[in-house]
C-alpha cells in the first residue's frame, strides 16, 4: 500500500508531462522523430532504473540524473551519427535499452512479489 | 546514508526526494511521448512504411471506391442536364445559351460524342522481352501513343479516346512501369485509340512514309501489332470529371 502511495507522485508527473506535450504548440520536425524516439527509449530505461533502485534501496540521485541525461542524449546522438555514417546504429540503442527495460521490469516484479509474500 | 544512528533510514522509495526526482523525469518522459504521438498522428497513416502487399491492398480498395464514385458521375450529369433543360424550357434566349453550353461541353470533352473515324489498335509482341533493351522493341510505349494521338489531332481529329479514356486538355499519357497512365487511369495493352474525324486524311497521316507508324518499324518487326481500321460510327466517351483549378484563374 505504501508502495502504491509512493508511486502517486511519479505517476502525477507523467500525467502532467503528457498534458504539457499536448498543450504545447508546435511539433517535432519529422526528421527528428527517429532520434527523439530512440532518446525516449533511453529515458524510459533510466526512469525504470531509478524506480528499481528505489525498490532495492540503492537509489542515488546523482547516478540517476546523470544516467537519465547522458543516456538520453547519447542515444539520440548515436542514432544521428549512424544516419550520417550509413550504419543503423540506432539498432544498438533499441536492443540495449529494450532489453534493459524488460530486465528492470522483471526485477521489479520479483521484488514486489517478494514483498507481498513476506507481508502475508 | 543514515544521519542519526538512532533513527533507522527510511527505505529509498518512501523518501520524498526519490519520489520528486522520479516525478520530474516522468514529466520529461510524458512530454516526449505526447509530442511524438502528436507528430505521428498528424502525419496520418505513413504510407512509406507500409509493405508492398499492404499498399497493393490499399490501392485496390481505393480503386473500388474510385469506380463507385465514377458510376455516380453519369447519374449526376444526367440530372444536371435535366435541370438545364427545365431552366431553359420555353425561353428562346436561354435556349441559345444552352446550345452554346452544349458546344463548349463537347469541346471540353464533357459529353460523349459519336461519328465516323479511325481506330488504331496496338498490341505488344507475343514473344517475351529478353531484357530492357529488347523490351524497347517488343512493347508498345507511351511515346508511341503520344505520337499517334498528336498525328491524329494534326490531321483533323475532333475527339479522341484511348481505351475509353477521353483525351482532353491536360490529359497525360505517361509510362508507369508495365502500364500506361492516361488521365488518372492505368491502361494496359491492347491499346485502342478511337478518333472521330476525317477517316482518310487521318489514316494517310499515320501511314505516310517517315510518319509515326513508319517510325515504329523496328517494333513491328519484333512482333508489335498495329492495326488501323476505319469505322463508320465510333463512340468517344465523356471525360469522367471536371477540370479543377487550384492555381489558375481567369486573367483580365
Amino acid at each position: 500500500m505504501r508502495l502504491v502511495l509512493s508511486l502517486l507522485l511519479p505517476a502525477f508527473g507523467v500525467a502532467i508531462g503528457v498534458w504539457l506535450g499536448f498543450a504545447l504548440p508546435g511539433q517535432v520536425p519529422s526528421a527528428y522523430v527517429k532520434y527523439l524516439g530512440v532518446a525516449l527509449l533511453a529515458a524510459f530505461d533510466s526512469a525504470l532504473g531509478g524506480l528499481r533502485a528505489g525498490l532495492e534501496d540503492t537509489y542515488d540521485p546523482t547516478v540517476f540524473f546523470s544516467g537519465f541525461v547522458a543516456n538520453t542524449i547519447l542515444a539520440g546522438l548515436l542514432t544521428y551519427a549512424g544516419d550520417r555514417l550509413g550504419v543503423e546504429l540506432y539498432l544498438a540503442a533499441v536492443i540495449v535499452f529494450g532489453a534493459r527495460i524488460f530486465n528492470n521490469i522483471a526485477i521489479m516484479r520479483r521484488i514486489i512479489i517478494g514483498r507481498l509474500r513476506r507481508a502475508r | 546514508m543514515a544521519t542519526l544512528a538512532s533513527v533507522p533510514p527510511k527505505p529509498a522509495h518512501l523518501r520524498l526526494s526519490w519520489q520528486l526526482s522520479l516525478a520530474l523525469v516522468g514529466v520529461v518522459l510524458g512530454v516526449i511521448v505526447s509530442m511524438l504521438f502528436r507528430t505521428q498522428a498528424s502525419q496520418g497513416f505513413p504510407l512509406a512504411n507500409q509493405s508492398t502487399g499492404t499498399l497493393a491492398a490499399l490501392l485496390k480498395q481505393q480503386d473500388s471506391v474510385d469506380a463507385r464514385l465514377r458510376s455516380t458521375i453519369e447519374v449526376q450529369r444526367g440530372e444536371l442536364d435535366r435541370y438545364e433543360r427545365q431552366a431553359t424550357a420555353g425561353r428562346s434566349l436561354s435556349r441559345v445559351a444552352r446550345g452554346e453550353l452544349q458546344h463548349f461541353k463537347a469541346a471540353a470533352g464533357l459529353v460523349a460524342l459519336t461519328g465516323p473515324g479511325l481506330t488504331v489498335t496496338l498490341t505488344d509482341s507475343p514473344k517475351p522481352a529478353a531484357g530492357p533493351v529488347d523490351a524497347q522493341y517488343k512493347l508498345v510505349h507511351d511515346y508511341n501513343l503520344r505520337e499517334i494521338v498528336n498525328e491524329l489531332w494534326a490531321s483533323g481529329a475532333e475527339a479522341i479516346a484511348i481505351n475509353g479514356q477521353r483525351y482532353v486538355t491536360g490529359t497525360p499519357i505517361r509510362c508507369v512501369g508495365p502500364v500506361i497512365l492516361v488521365n488518372q487511369e492505368r491502361i494496359s495493352p491492347p491499346y485502342q485509340i478511337s478518333a472521330i474525324g476525317p477517316t482518310k486524311p487521318m489514316a494517310g497521316a499515320l501511314q505516310m512514309p517517315g510518319g509515326v507508324l513508319d517510325a515504329m518499324g523496328p517494333q513491328i518487326q519484333s512482333g508489335v501489332q498495329v492495326r488501323v481500321a476505319a469505322a463508320s460510327s465510333l463512340i468517344v466517351p465523356a471525360y469522367p470529371a471536371l477540370a479543377t483549378f487550384h492555381y489558375a484563374k481567369a486573367a483580365r
